[in-house]
């Protein structure tokens, strides 16, 4: 009886300590180096012209438009997100028409699930980076043959 | 009573001693070359690849066999180990199995997406093994190269495929791309008719409703002597004027690259489904 639940003991090691089965056994190399994190209280010292003026066209959006409209912004990211990514990967000039733009297409009563991908939680994604008029950076569509 | 336990004792020893001696003997032949040789085919058969070829290399440690380099460069290329599996069929290229390594080769490489050695002056490029010669001939569906003549390229394929290939060939040929330049042309004659031109009917309409929504409003105000609210709606009409300007080549944009990505998906997908046209499995 000993002797099983010594063997049962082993096996039960053996599963523990089992390792991947697609790359060569070797010890591993942790490392306990912590990784350096941004420090959103500095965030701010840096920001440009660009992101004050998009942030606090983003309050105004907030307090005249998404305060009374509620959180029903079929996209994702929302308007006044869109607006502010856009205007931190671009100008203050491109993000305005970026965000005219999607406004519109906010507006717009059809949208489908044909032109947009779908995220988890039901909203259109419409990234940023499809609209930086950088081909290379388009990636989320969808590519289904309708 | 003491007797019996010493028995039982010594029955035990000489039963352990017993299997380790029958053990032991079976172990030493397990490392014979041959027995390394069968586990290396047995492992390889229950596709463990990788363990496969560490049994192979302890085997051609010893014996020169360029079958078995081969199948190591093969068990690679199994594991989408691209690298590792061209590096190991190119030092075969000067072996007996030359063929089957350039072979491999293209497969490799064309796999990995890697299209360079296909080219005019890559190593394939002297191929005229025919599966090469395949394998060339569908870079030219990935790649930006101009394309070759279709019949010269159909003839390669088995005739139940070449309408198929032909559809390719022809996608390639003539995508169905749209001018950025047009939908922004059109855009800023009528609103919203770029987008409509990209094939966001609904949004073209919609631009179209606002931005003449907000002209009018403008027109009103002016026409009202409401001259203050006037420029604001100016300024309005004009914001969502160049919005949908730039928005309609964006759309286009987008357009274009959905086609090039499907295109792309679908050819991934129907060229796996005939595994390349190499046959096996």
């Amino acid at each position: 009886m000993l002797l099983l639940r010594v063997l049962l003991l082993c096996s039960m090691s053996i599963v523990i300590n089992a390792q991947t089965d697609w790359e060569y056994w070797s010890a591993s190399k942790p490392s306990y180096t912590q990784q350096a994190t941004e420090n959103p209280a500095h965030e701010n010292e840096s920001e440009g012209i660009t992101d004050r003026l998009a942030s606090g066209a983003k309050s105004v959006y907030s307090f005249f438009i998404s305060d009374l409209d509620g959180d029903n912004c079929p996209f994702h990211p929302t308007c006044s997100e869109f607006f502010v990514q856009s205007a931190r990967q671009t100008n203050i000039l491109k993000s305005v028409l970026m965000f005219t733009d999607r406004f519109t297409r906010d507006m717009n009563l059809g949208k489908s699930k044909g032109q947009y991908l779908l995220t988890t939680e039901g909203r259109f994604l419409d990234p940023v980076e499809n609209y930086l008029m950088d081909y290379s950076s388009i990636h989320h569509i969808p590519l289904q043959n309708e | 009573m003491k007797e019996l336990h010493l028995y039982k004792f010594l029955l035990f020893v000489f039963f352990i001693s017993f299997t380790t001696i029958i053990g032991q003997d079976r172990i030493t032949n397990l490392f014979s070359q041959e027995n390394i040789l069968k586990f290396a085919d047995h492992l390889y058969s229950e596709k463990d690849y990788l363990r496969a070829i560490m049994e192979y290399r302890r085997y051609l440690s010893l014996n020169q066999d360029d079958n078995l380099s081969l199948r190591i460069a093969e068990g690679y290329l199994r594991m989408n180990k691209f690298d590792e599996s061209g590096s190991e069929f190119m030092k075969l290229f000067n072996s007996s199995v030359r063929e089957e390594a350039i072979l491999g080769y293209a497969r490799s490489q064309f796999l990995s997406g890697n299209f360079k050695p296909f080219s005019e002056s890559g190593e394939l490029s002297g191929s005229e093994s025919w599966q090469v010669l395949k394998l060339k001939y569908l870079t030219y569906l990935y790649t930006g190269r101009s394309l070759p003549a279709k019949e010269e390229m159909l003839e390669y394929f088995p005739e139940t495929s070449r309408s198929s290939i032909e559809r390719f060939y022809e996608r390639k040929r003539n995508p169905e791309r749209k001018s950025e330049l047009k939908a922004a042309i059109l855009s800023a004659i009528i609103p919203g008719t770029g987008k409509i031109y990209s094939g966001n009917y609904g949004d073209g309409i919609t631009a179209f409703i606002v931005t003449s929504l907000l002209g009018y409003i403008t027109y009103d105000n002016f026409n009202a002597g409401n001259t203050t609210k006037g420029w604001i709606f100016a300024g309005l009409s004009s914001i969502f004027y160049a919005g949908n300007i730039y928005g309609s080549a964006a759309a286009v944009q987008i357009h274009n690259r959905g086609v090039e990505l499907r295109y792309v998906q679908d050819l991934d997908y129907f060229l796996q489904k005939n595994n390349y046209f190499l046959g096996g499995d």
